[in-house]
């Protein structure tokens, strides 16, 4: 009998590549709560400020522990094996440490500060807190929000921009945090491309602050709900979400940028040099678009149809399909009070998402739309054996191995959400709908569910392990399963 | 700089490496899907799979933007007219790799500016006038010329009897006007100072005014002027070799496989002997008694043909053996098994490319040992520190060595109290380590 031999050996010389990284993204994160501590400072929150300085403090120490363990590190050569180790344990150990401030400023319990730091940096924007406004202090408001926004491009992408020199390495790790099937880079370089996908994401997020501020709200909020927004997180700084603001334009604004964000970023580099028609030409853009504008006119009218005036009806659903779609989870109106055909119709959004390439949750729009031409594909073929079809999005065909990645990715994704309904309902004892969403919300990083956890509700009843179980859904979607279930098979440990 | 390259082939590959590790824009276009997967994974490049000479192709990977188009595919017509198209759909510079006869000559291994490409280049007929230059010398077993040929850079292996043994370099009585650039010992290479001793096996690369080197050769090693050569293969490198060395004064034997390739060689280089038959045939190799003759190249297009030919031809005794190879990784052992030069199509070729791709100020760039150091042609350019400063006073870094000035036309090797003055073309041996150095010697001071 042949022993397997492991290599955890092998972990200790690879050590100062796994521990520079994570090191370098701690200090981003010590860096973005001092910010924080400012913003409380300026919002007259002294204690804000106190709370978000230790945290940072104890993440500096962190950081440096882990920069003096890789100092010696080549990150230049980082394997792609190691490149899926680095991301997981920075995002584990952002998930962790993000926590930290809620922990020390408003009393959390380990686990609802680790699922609230999760549901932030993956952009979930399920919340365990029933009150939000009084139960923070300002800092606290704009850390949860400042996640959202550092999580939704992507920390590791935002350095592979930064850091010189990272070469194939960078690559390697690009590939590992940013979601969807197709990552051909915009320019050769990775980090040219990452540098304007980081880029396009500040001049958006600057565009509506400026927006929101010119439409009424405080400074404070505008940046807050741009963060929320254009991450499409869902953490708002009111308990009533964007609702609460009472101010159509506001919510027409937000609409606006959530669609925004659910496009591919990378066509916004095609269009600054061949004019804005790029999007009407990219089949996944004219779907996206198509789709969202024809489900949310069928739920307007049946809102009318309701009762509602058509005003409100229109602001309201154009509002819920836009955030559900696009997996921000922001709301202006409580759908579960909608006729339930309308819950049917935003069920579909929690699995297709929006387009790939966009910072948006779920499957992506372009992996469906693989599935479905693959499907009539296979339909035509059973009358017509002979008939030479090639899958295409677009003029472009797919191949069979892209084929066979995006279906075993959605086996891995219709799993996971199964799983975690088993287990909500079996630890928790809540009914169907409830443990079903719960977990599908998560996966997608959609945020608010149905029934037990629709958008006026929150994740506060579940048990602690139940929100870890949940927490670490929403971290295998939002790194699309690959990067965090290698690390459980063996053949990755395994000489 | 935006590089396209064209073709994933050896040459390809290596380009692209050196490219990407230098931090230039790559494109990568290639026909083979699965040869573009390779370099996608593994560099970071972007990737395109289609034919090289389409227009359609040429665009999509940007060619208009491009600063250099580099078509080095195994097709000379692909590589010529994607060079062209690359030019003409406004890449500022093109250069192209052909490997048949019929667009060069003996004499042009590099042709500039054919069909506006601004560099068409010919290793094999590179390699076949590096072998020239070889046999031509006495006892090197490789020469490189540099400054336009004004300084001469020769490589010899030293031998148990050698007279320069365990002596200083200091003490060592070199010929006026030439040094010890570099030397190897067990693959690793260093450059030398006054107190490190040569011992025997050493390769040492010595440099000098063109005219001095022989006395070089004769001093280092125990070769003579190849008097009569052996060449096996007539293809390309082995024609032109044949061409170039029949018309000195060298008594020429070649060997070809194939009848009739053996009978248009033979009516068309009349002043030489063709043999038909098999470099490998050890029955024929002594009947036809290759074991006198005072150089052996075997330069067929079959690497194991040319290596155990190079190898009967050494047990024979013929002092001085030159093999080509396909594959450059395997160079190495080649020695080791007793081959005294091995030469590769594909390093020349990339060597090439590179060299033009990086001068800027560098006017062009020798690879040694697998780029373990580099010979670099400076041009010193006006305001640059290395100018109006005695050398011993300009702290190098270690492992580069400012071996040859060339002022007004006239070359010399400098001494410690000389001075580069503007405008002078200087030869630098660095190693891989000390180049970034030395070339920011030679840009212009900043404040």
């Amino acid at each position: 009998m042949t022993r397997a031999r492991w290599r955890f050996g092998e972990l200790r010389e690879d050590l100062p590549q796994l521990a520079r990284p994570m090191g370098l993204v701690l200090i981003g994160a010590a860096v973005a709560m001092c910010a924080a501590a400012m913003v409380g400072l300026a919002m007259d929150s002294p204690e804000g400020a106190r709370d978000m300085g230790i945290s940072a403090a104890a993440v500096a120490v962190l950081a440096g522990i882990a920069l003096a363990l890789g100092r010696r590190a080549h990150l230049e050569a980082i394997s792609r094996r190691n490149a899926l180790l680095v991301v997981a344990l920075c995002w584990g150990s952002l998930c962790l440490v993000g926590g930290l401030p809620f922990l020390i400023g408003a009393d959390f319990r380990v686990s609802d500060a680790i699922f609230e730091s999760t549901s932030g940096f993956t952009t979930t924007g399920a919340t365990s807190l029933p009150e939000i406004e009084d139960r923070l202090n300002p800092a606290l408001h704009f850390w949860r929000l400042l996640m959202h926004w550092l999580g939704g491009m992507g920390i590791v992408v935002l350095f592979v921009a930064i850091l010189p020199a990272l070469g194939v390495g960078g690559k390697h790790l690009y590939r590992s945090e940013v979601p969807g099937p197709r990552k051909r880079g915009l320019s050769p370089r990775i980090r040219e491309s990452a540098s304007f996908l980081w880029k396009v994401y500040v001049v958006l997020t600057c565009v509506e602050i400026v927006a929101l501020w010119l439409a009424g709200l405080p400074l404070f909020e505008a940046t807050t709900h741009a963060f929320s927004t254009v991450a499409t997180g869902g953490f708002s700084t009111q308990n009533a979400s964007a609702g609460g603001f009472d101010l159509a334009g506001v919510e027409w604004i937000i609409t606006l940028f959530m669609i925004i964000a659910g496009m591919n970023f990378g066509l916004f580099h095609d269009a600054l040099r061949r004019g804005p028609a790029v999007f009407w030409r990219d089949a996944q853009t004219r779907a996206y678009l198509g789709i969202l504008g024809c489900v949310a006119a069928v739920i307007a009218v049946v809102l009318v149809i309701d009762g509602n005036a058509a005003p409100e009806a229109a602001r309201d659903s154009a509002f819920q399909t836009a955030s559900i779609m696009t997996g921000t989870g922001l709301g202006t109106a409580d759908f579960e009070e909608w006729p339930s055909v309308t819950r049917m119709l935003l069920l579909g959004f929690y699995f297709t998402g929006a387009c790939s390439g966009s910072t948006s949750g779920g499957m992506k729009l372009s992996r469906v739309m693989v599935l479905v031409k693959a499907a009539v594909a296979e339909l035509r073929r059973s009358f017509r054996p002979h008939r030479v079809e090639p899958v295409r999005v677009g003029r472009a065909a797919v191949d069979p191995a892209t084929l066979g990645r995006i279906l075993a990715f959605m086996g891995v994704y219709v799993l996971a959400v199964g799983l975690g309904a088993i287990w909500v309902a079996l630890v928790e004892g809540v009914d169907g709908t409830t443990s079903l969403m719960a977990s599908l919300a998560c996966v997608s990083n959609v945020g608010p569910g149905y029934g037990l956890v629709g958008p006026t509700d929150h994740f506060g009843f579940f048990s602690g392990p139940t929100k870890l179980v949940l927490s670490s859904l929403m971290l295998l979607g939002r790194l699309e399963f690959l990067t965090i279930l290698a690390l459980f098979t063996p053949g990755f440990w395994r000489r | 700089m935006y590089v396209v390259v064209v073709g994933m082939g050896e040459v390809g590959r290596h380009v692209v490496r050196e490219l990407a590790q230098d931090g230039h824009d790559v494109v990568v276009i290639d026909r083979d899907a699965l040869n573009v997967a390779a370099v996608e994974d593994a560099r970071d490049v972007g990737t395109l799979v289609g034919y090289g000479s389409s227009p359609s192709v040429l665009r999509q990977a940007g060619a208009s933007k491009a600063d250099l188009v580099v078509a080095v595919t195994d097709d000379d017509e692909v590589n010529l007219v994607a060079a062209r198209l690359g030019l003409d759909l406004g890449a500022k510079r093109a250069i192209a790799r052909v490997q048949g006869e019929h667009y060069s000559t003996a004499r042009l291994g590099i042709h500039y500016d054919f069909m506006g490409i601004d560099v068409v280049l010919n290793p094999r007929i590179l390699i076949a006038q590096e072998i020239a230059q070889i046999a031509r010398s006495r006892g090197a077993i490789a020469v490189i010329g540099l400054a336009g040929n004004r300084v001469e850079m020769i490589q010899v292996e030293l031998p148990a009897t050698s007279k320069m043994l365990h002596k200083t370099l200091a003490n060592l009585q070199l010929p006026e006007q030439t040094l010890i650039a570099a030397v190897v010992r067990e693959g690793e290479l260093f450059v030398p100072g006054g107190a490190d001793v040569l011992l025997a096996g050493d390769r040492v690369h010595v440099l000098g005014m063109a005219g001095r080197m022989k006395r070089v050769g004769e001093q280092f090693g125990e070769g003579r002027e190849a008097r009569r050569a052996c060449i096996v293969g007539g293809g390309v490198i082995g024609s032109t070799l044949a061409r170039i060395l029949g018309g000195s004064d060298v008594d020429i034997m070649l060997m070809e496989r194939d009848r009739a390739k053996a009978e248009h060689l033979a009516e068309e280089l009349p002043d030489i002997t063709v043999i038909h038959g098999d470099g490998t045939d050890l029955a024929m190799l002594e009947e036809e008694a290759v074991g006198d003759f005072d150089l052996f190249a075997a330069v067929t297009g079959d690497d194991e043909v040319n290596l155990m030919a190079g190898l009967l031809a050494k047990r024979m005794g013929v002092p001085r053996t030159i093999s080509t190879a396909k594959r450059p990784d395997h160079t190495d052992i080649y020695r080791q098994l007793g081959i005294d030069t091995v030469l590769s199509p594909r390093t020349v070729a990339s060597e090439n490319v590179l060299g033009f791709v990086r001068q800027s100020q560098v006017q062009s760039i020798t690879l040694l040992e697998h780029g373990q150091a580099e010979v670099i042609e400076l041009l010193a350019s006006k305001g640059s520190r290395v100018t109006g400063t005695p050398l011993k006073r300009l702290n190098l870094p270690r492992g580069a060595l400012l071996a040859c000035i060339v002022s007004g036309g006239e070359a010399r090797v400098p001494s410690g109290h000389d001075q580069i003055r503007d405008g002078d073309l200087v030869v630098v041996v660095a190693t891989a380590a000390a180049r970034t150095a030395i070339e920011r010697l030679f840009r212009k001071k900043v404040l």
